[in-house]
């Protein structure tokens, strides 16, 4: 249920306050939650709402910064010992 | 007793991992096919909206929290100034309606396309809310909008145009937008300028150093509509190179506007 609500807070947070603080939300998320998939579906949904200019990686940039930061946590996963917060 | 050591340490793409990234692969997949289908776009943008204009509200008042604590004697100050720019507002206000019924009356004595209508939206959100030099509006095809239409903040200041929509929202970027490339002319002398946005409500230009431009020039773009695009903020000279760089900014304050026009270009 955390696991719930800390999704909605990152794509809420960003939305209400500013856009760039969806970047330390998914770098928390990734320290608390083990393998947070959910990072790449609220950096697809705050894509559709923000502009950052014309391209690929421009218009897909959360979802892409999401996806590099669990591959990363993908890697570490096997690496070293990860203690499940939420 | 014979022992014999097994290996458990798992292997960097085991199994599992293996699994997870397939899944991730699929759902980005499904991201992209789905970022590019309208309803997606139209249904987010719906659904955050009051959470947008909850922030933008909060922006708003935030910022008038310390007058609140402010002393009486700056309030009267204030008071004063504020005043003194309700009369030259009511004054300029006249001058300009009778500028305008002239231009009108120009217009239609030389048969010149009369300045279309222009759409009317709120804004919903602004910087820091989104991304620098752009803004999400509350309007979108639904109303007539497509991408490539002017957006004004006034009716002769040009700010910027509309790169994405939705049914009833759309983003405008500003003409500081990094990366963005404007054509315009120095209102005073008419010498033609190429502006590159900066981002963050700045642009600039490199000019040869005997260029004729000074700080507060106005930076118009022509066509049928003959608007403000930027003023000319600071100059810094680079003798060494021969040229000079001109650091502009928009012609209004982003932070004080809460609404924009829409000129929409194939109507």
């Amino acid at each position: 249920m955390l696991r719930f609500f800390y999704f909605l807070a990152l794509i809420i947070i960003p939305v209400l306050f500013s856009w760039w603080l969806f970047i330390p939300l998914v770098l928390l998320a990734v320290y608390l939650i083990k393998l947070p998939y959910e990072i790449i579906i609220a950096g697809f949904i705050l894509d559709l709402v923000y502009y950052f200019g014309d391209g690929f990686i421009a218009k897909h940039l959360l979802v892409m910064f999401s996806f590099l930061v669990l591959s990363v946590a993908l890697f570490l996963n096997s690496k070293v010992h990860w203690r499940k917060i939420i | 007793m014979i022992y014999q050591t097994r290996n458990t340490k798992k292997g960097l793409f085991d199994l599992s991992i293996t699994k997870t990234i397939i899944v991730i692969v699929v759902v980005v997949v499904m991201i992209l096919v789905l970022s590019s289908w309208g309803p997606v776009g139209s249904l987010t943008g719906n659904i955050l909206s009051p959470v947008f204009k909850t922030g933008n509200f909060f922006y708003d008042n935030f910022g008038q929290i310390p007058k609140y604590f402010s002393d009486k004697n700056k309030i009267l100050e204030e008071n004063s100034n504020l005043l003194n720019q309700i009369e030259n507002g009511r004054i300029d206000k006249i001058n300009y309606e009778s500028v305008k019924y002239e231009n009108d009356k120009l217009r239609q004595d030389l048969k010149l396309k009369p300045i279309g209508d222009f759409l009317t939206t709120t804004i919903i959100a602004k910087p820091p809310q989104v991304p620098l030099d752009s803004l999400f509006l509350d309007i979108g095809t639904n109303d007539g909008v497509s991408v490539g239409d002017l957006v004004f903040a006034g009716e002769r200041i040009l700010i910027g145009k509309i790169v994405k929509v939705s049914g009833n929202k759309a983003t405008a970027a500003l003409n500081s937008f990094a990366g963005v490339i404007s054509y315009g002319y120095i209102d005073r002398t008419l010498e033609p300028l190429e502006i590159k946005g900066n981002g963050g409500g700045g642009m600039e230009t490199n000019v040869p150093i005997d260029f004729d431009i000074k700080i507060g020039d106005k930076i118009m773009i022509g066509g049928s509509f003959n608007s403000t695009i930027a003023v000319v903020g600071a100059i810094e000279e680079d003798r060494s190179s021969g040229f000079k760089n001109i650091l502009m900014s928009l012609s209004v304050d982003i932070s004080k506007i809460n609404t924009v026009f829409i000129y929409h270009l194939n109507a």
